[in-house]
């Protein structure tokens, strides 16, 4: 490669002009220089591969605000201007190849002053930022559909509680009652939740709602007796069928089967032909005698959960035992 | 078309959270209608086509399904010219433009009773 006359020096034979031009052409940044009418009058190897041309020519000559789309021109022209009266420029924009490739450009724009100062010409220094434009552009995007998702959970959590509320106080016997049965209810919606948040709110196992909503009834061992197959729920699903199982055994706690010390209830479900039906069967407790006033629980669970599911509910004051059926077709159950 | 009415008029509800329809059907239903229900907009098609009964349709407008409940509101429109239609949503702000003639919007959270004037006055210009 020859030897060096100095560290400092470059190789012999090889001029300072020499030197300027490789950089000229060997780097990829697009590089131009326009004249004072804003016209193309060079570009480098780099800018005919990064604006897809065939060769330079196709765009010498060419006015260079042209190349862009949009506000981009603008910026353009006004980047010129601001050159020509000796002051750099910088823009992003949008311009298209020359096959037609949308490509975003960070742009340098600075002035050449001749011998005397005054402006011979412009360089353009344009630099092809698509990928992190895109992956910008497709960050702010996700964050915006989260933020579009989290508002409409927490106003659809919002409605579920305020139907909570508001029926909580259409059927209340006293303020102390509606209290403890608001804060109560709000207690199981907000353990739905999380249960819900570590799916992503995709749904929940079958099995973990049961058990969420036994395990708070807490009546001794082996009282109540669960099983049945592996069904996921769906969101909706896991919040009514939490609700209504608060109710029962809250039921089942002051009247019925867990109100002694012997009743037992059985919650068990199958899917048979893509239909489910879940069944809880009190057994053992004091004899049963039908509620003469309808409250929240008795008319969640006695039809209020299934209607719609296109499924049916039905709820029996069995002496021997209260009765809760449900049957909802598997799909309504978890909507996509 | 009055005297047909019936003393306690037919409100369809359309809302796909179980916890919140189980709300509006028992609200209105103490207010003096009967109500059917729906949890999408095709479930709601669906009952529409196959009984002459309803009166109104209350309905939210995002719903899970193909269909949103804005889209729903003007296809009843166009088949049921007589319909009460009540709209509601907790993340839209309904325009009147953005409604089928006659029809009304109702921001949530909703106040039961003031629905079911407003379904009972819509039902009553219809009449």
């Amino acid at each position: 490669m020859g030897s060096y006359r100095d560290s400092h020096d470059f190789p012999i034979g090889v001029s300072d002009t020499d030197v300027l031009r490789r950089i000229f052409d060997a780097h990829e940044d697009c590089i131009k220089v326009l004249d004072l009418d804003g016209r193309l009058v060079r570009v480098n190897a780099g800018g005919v591969t990064a604006l897809e041309l065939d060769a330079a020519a196709d765009i010498l000559g060419k006015y260079w605000p042209d190349l862009w789309v949009d506000d981009g021109k603008l910026e353009a022209i006004a980047a010129v201007r601001m050159a020509l009266s000796g002051q750099p420029a910088r823009f992003t924009g949008l311009a298209t190849t020359g096959r037609g490739t949308p490509k975003w450009w960070d742009v340098q724009v600075s002035p050449m002053a001749n011998e005397v100062g005054a402006a011979a010409a412009v360089l353009v220094v344009s630099r092809d930022i698509t990928v992190q434009h895109t992956l910008a552009e497709e960050k702010a995007a996700q964050q915006q559909l989260m933020l579009d998702e989290l508002n409409h959970r927490v106003k659809n959590t919002l409605a579920v509680v305020q139907g909570i509320v508001s029926q909580t106080l259409r059927t209340a016997t006293s303020p102390e009652a509606a209290r403890n049965d608001v804060m109560k209810r709000l207690t199981i919606l907000s353990r739905a939740q999380d249960m819900l948040t570590g799916s992503s709110w995709t749904g929940a196992p079958i099995d973990d709602v049961v058990a969420a909503a036994t395990a708070a009834l807490s009546p001794g061992h082996n009282r109540i007796r669960t099983g049945g197959p592996n069904v996921t729920l769906g969101p909706r699903a896991v919040l009514s069928l939490s609700m209504a199982l608060h109710e029962l055994g809250t039921n089942a706690t002051k009247y019925g089967a867990l109100s002694n010390d012997d009743g037992s209830v059985d919650v068990a479900w199958t899917v048979e032909d893509e239909i489910f039906s879940l069944t809880w069967h009190e057994t053992g407790g004091p004899p049963v005698t039908p509620p003469t006033r309808q409250g929240f629980g008795s008319r969640l669970i006695a039809g209020g959960l299934a209607r719609g599911l296109g499924g049916e509910t039905s709820l029996t004051f069995d002496p021997v035992g209260v009765v809760w059926f449900v049957r909802a077709p598997l799909a309504a159950l978890d909507p996509a | 078309m009055a005297s047909q009415t019936p003393l306690r008029p037919i409100v369809l509800v359309v809302e796909d959270e179980t916890l919140v329809r189980f709300d509006a059907i028992q609200s209105l239903e103490d207010e003096g209608f009967d109500v059917v229900d729906a949890y999408d907009a095709d479930q709601a098609l669906l009952i529409l086509s196959e009984r002459a009964d309803i009166a109104a349709i209350f309905t939210d407008v995002h719903m899970p399904g193909a269909t949103n409940g804005l889209q729903l509101a003007h296809v009843a429109r166009a088949s049921h010219p007589g319909l009460a239609i009540v709209v509601t949503s907790g993340v839209l702000q309904v325009q009147d433009d953005d409604l089928p003639q006659g029809a009304r919007f109702t921001p949530k959270p909703y106040d039961a009773t003031n629905v079911a004037r407003l379904v009972r006055a819509l039902i009553a210009q219809a009449a």
